[in-house]
C-alpha cells in the first residue's frame, strides 16, 4: 500500500531516459542572443526526438513518459526532464522543490533582464497561492480515512522524508553526466566522494541550493570496451535495485543506439524484480 | 600489383562519406540524420589524386561500406558484402571519431570481421572529429580561423590514440600488423590531418 502511494503505480519504473546534447543535433540552429534553438531548429529538434524516443521505447519496453530530450550545457528543457524524474521516482514528492539552473543566466544581458521582469510579473499576479496537489490530498484523504489510518501514513511520509533521495546517474562514456548533475539539480558539493567498495562507482553527497540532500550514485559509464562493460555491468546491477530512480543518460546527436538501447533492456529487467528500493 | 583497392568501413555517423569526399573530391551523398549508403557504393579515383604520390598502380578503387551500429538486423545483412569485399582489398580503413569515449561497438565490429583479414592488408585506422576533441575548462578548444587543433588539444591526441590502440589490438589480433603509427587524426570539416591520412592510406604504410 505505502509502495503505491510513493510510486503511484505498480506499472512504472524507476527509469528516467534523457536525451542530452540535444543543441549539437543541426549547426547553426542555437539562437546564442535567446540561448534557445531558433524556431525551425526547435521544430526539427521536437522531430529528430521524437523518432529516438520511439526507437528507444519501442525496443525496451518503456513509454515516452520515461523518456524527454534536453541539453545540459545550455539548460535547455530541464523542467520538463525534471517533472518526468519527479513523475517516475520512488516517493519523488522529496524532489519537488528542486531549481534547476536557470537557462537565461546564459543569454543576452537584455534578454535576461527581460525573462526576470516577466518572472516578477507573473509572481505578484499569483498572489494567494493555489493549494498543492499534495494538499489537495491529503483533503481527499482525511474524508475516507479514520484518525489513525491518517497518521500511519503521515508517519511514513515523515519517515520517507528522513531519507535523501537517491538517485543513479550513468549513461555511455563521455555523454555529459557532470554537467547534466550541475545544472539540473543546480547542486554544489557538499563532501568529497566516497568509494563505494572497490568498484568506480562514487556515492555523491549533494546539497541542493533549495535545501535538504540529495544522494547522487555515480556509475561507471558503458560501452568503452567489452572487458570494461563485463566488469561494470556488476556493479550496475548490485547498486540500481536500491536507487529511488534511475537517470540514464543518452548522447542525442549520434545514430549509434545499440549499447543505449542494451543498457535500457538490462536496467529495466533489474528495476522490474525490485518495484521497491532495496534499502 | 595492378590495381588498388581501399575500403573504407565504420559505424554509422562517424562522418565517412564525407571523409572519402574531401579525400578523394567526390560528391557522395552526405546527410547527418539519416542513414545513406545502405549497400557497399564504389567507384574509380580521377589519376589527380594520386598522380603525384608516385604509385605503381594502373587504378585505385575505392569502396564505401553501409555504417554499422544502425540496427542489430542490418548488421548481420552487411556480413555478407565483406564477405565479398575483403578478399579483394589491399588497403582497409577502419574510421571512427574522436570525440567519444565509447568504442565498444567498434571493438565488436573488428572482432566480428577479424576472421576476414588477411596477412597482406594494411589497416588504417582514421580517428575523425578531432576538432570536436574535448578539452577541460579554460583550456582551448579547435582553432577553427587557422584550422588547427590547439596545443591542448594536440597534447591529448597521444592519450587517445594509445587509448583506441589499447581497445582495438585484441579485437584486431595477430593476423594483421597493427602499430600505433596507423592510428592518424584528422578532421573532415577543416582538413587538418587529411593529407597524411591519404599518404598512409595509399602509400599502405
Amino acid at each position: 500500500m505505502f509502495g503505491s502511494v510513493f510510486g503511484r503505480n505498480n506499472q512504472s519504473i524507476r527509469l528516467v531516459v534523457g536525451l542530452n546534447q540535444i543543441d549539437k543535433m543541426l549547426p547553426n540552429g542555437w539562437d546564442e542572443r535567446l540561448n534557445m534553438p531558433d524556431e525551425r531548429a526547435e521544430r526539427e529538434i521536437q522531430r529528430r526526438s521524437n523518432d529516438i524516443i520511439n526507437r528507444l521505447a519501442r525496443y525496451a519496453d518503456i513509454s515516452a513518459s520515461n523518456i524527454e530530450y534536453y541539453s545540459a550545457l545550455k539548460r535547455y528543457r530541464l523542467l520538463p526532464l525534471l517533472s518526468k524524474i519527479i513523475r517516475n521516482a520512488y516517493a519523488g514528492f522529496k524532489l519537488d522543490h528542486v531549481q534547476p539552473a536557470d537557462p537565461f543566466e546564459l543569454a543576452d544581458p537584455e534578454v535576461r533582464e527581460f525573462a526576470e521582469e516577466q518572472r516578477r510579473e507573473r509572481e505578484k499576479k499569483r498572489g494567494t497561492r493555489e493549494p498543492s496537489a499534495k494538499d489537495r490530498m491529503f483533503d481527499e484523504m482525511k474524508k475516507i480515512l479514520s484518525e489513525d489510518e491518517l497518521n500511519l501514513i503521515l508517519d511514513k511520509f515523515r519517515q520517507e522524508r528522513q531519507l535523501p533521495p537517491k538517485v543513479a546517474i550513468f549513461g555511455k562514456a563521455g555523454v555529459g553526466k557532470t554537467t547534466t548533475i550541475n545544472s539540473l539539480f543546480n547542486a554544489r558539493w557538499k563532501t568529497s566522494h566516497t568509494v563505494v567498495g572497490t568498484t568506480q562507482a562514487q556515492m555523491k553527497e549533494f546539497e541542493l541550493s533549495t535545501g535538504g540532500t540529495l544522494n547522487v550514485l555515480d556509475l561507471p559509464g558503458y560501452g568503452r570496451s567489452v572487458s570494461e562493460d563485463r566488469e561494470y555491468e556488476k556493479i550496475y546491477q548490485k547498486m540500481i535495485p536500491s536507487c529511488d530512480l534511475v537517470f540514464l543518460i543518452v548522447q542525442a546527436n549520434t545514430r549509434d543506439f545499440a549499447d543505449d538501447q542494451e543498457m535500457i533492456l538490462k536496467v529495466s529487467e533489474w528495476l522490474k524484480d525490485s518495484p521497491q528500493p532495496q534499502r | 600489383m595492378e590495381d588498388l583497392t581501399i575500403l573504407f568501413f565504420g559505424k554509422t555517423g562517424v562522418g565517412k562519406s564525407s571523409t572519402l569526399n574531401k579525400l578523394f573530391g567526390l560528391n557522395w551523398a552526405v546527410d547527418d540524420s539519416v542513414v545513406c549508403t545502405k549497400e557497399p557504393q564504389f567507384c574509380y579515383l580521377d589519376q589527380l589524386h594520386w598522380d603525384n604520390l608516385n604509385l605503381p598502380y594502373k587504378q585505385v578503387q575505392v569502396v564505401d561500406m553501409p555504417g554499422i551500429g544502425e540496427s542489430i538486423s542490418d548488421d548481420e545483412n552487411y556480413m555478407t558484402f565483406y564477405e565479398e569485399w575483403m578478399p579483394k582489398t589491399h588497403s582497409l580503413v577502419w574510421v571512427t571519431q574522436a570525440d567519444t569515449r565509447a568504442y565498444k561497438r567498434d571493438e565488436i565490429f573488428l572482432l566480428k570481421l577479424s576472421s576476414l583479414f588477411s596477412h597482406s592488408l594494411f589497416l588504417t585506422v582514421a580517428l575523425n572529429k578531432i576538432d570536436y576533441l574535448g578539452v577541460d575548462d579554460g583550456e582551448e578548444g579547435f582553432n577553427a580561423e587557422t584550422g588547427r587543433p590547439s596545443e591542448d588539444q594536440l597534447r591529448r591526441v597521444n592519450d587517445k590514440i594509445d587509448d583506441i590502440y589499447g581497445i582495438f589490438k585484441g579485437a584486431i589480433g595477430e593476423k594483421l600488423v597493427f602499430e600505433k603509427n596507423q592510428i592518424v587524426p584528422y578532421t573532415s570539416i577543416y582538413g587538418w590531418g587529411m593529407q597524411d591520412l591519404k599518404e598512409k592510406i595509399l602509400l599502405r604504410g
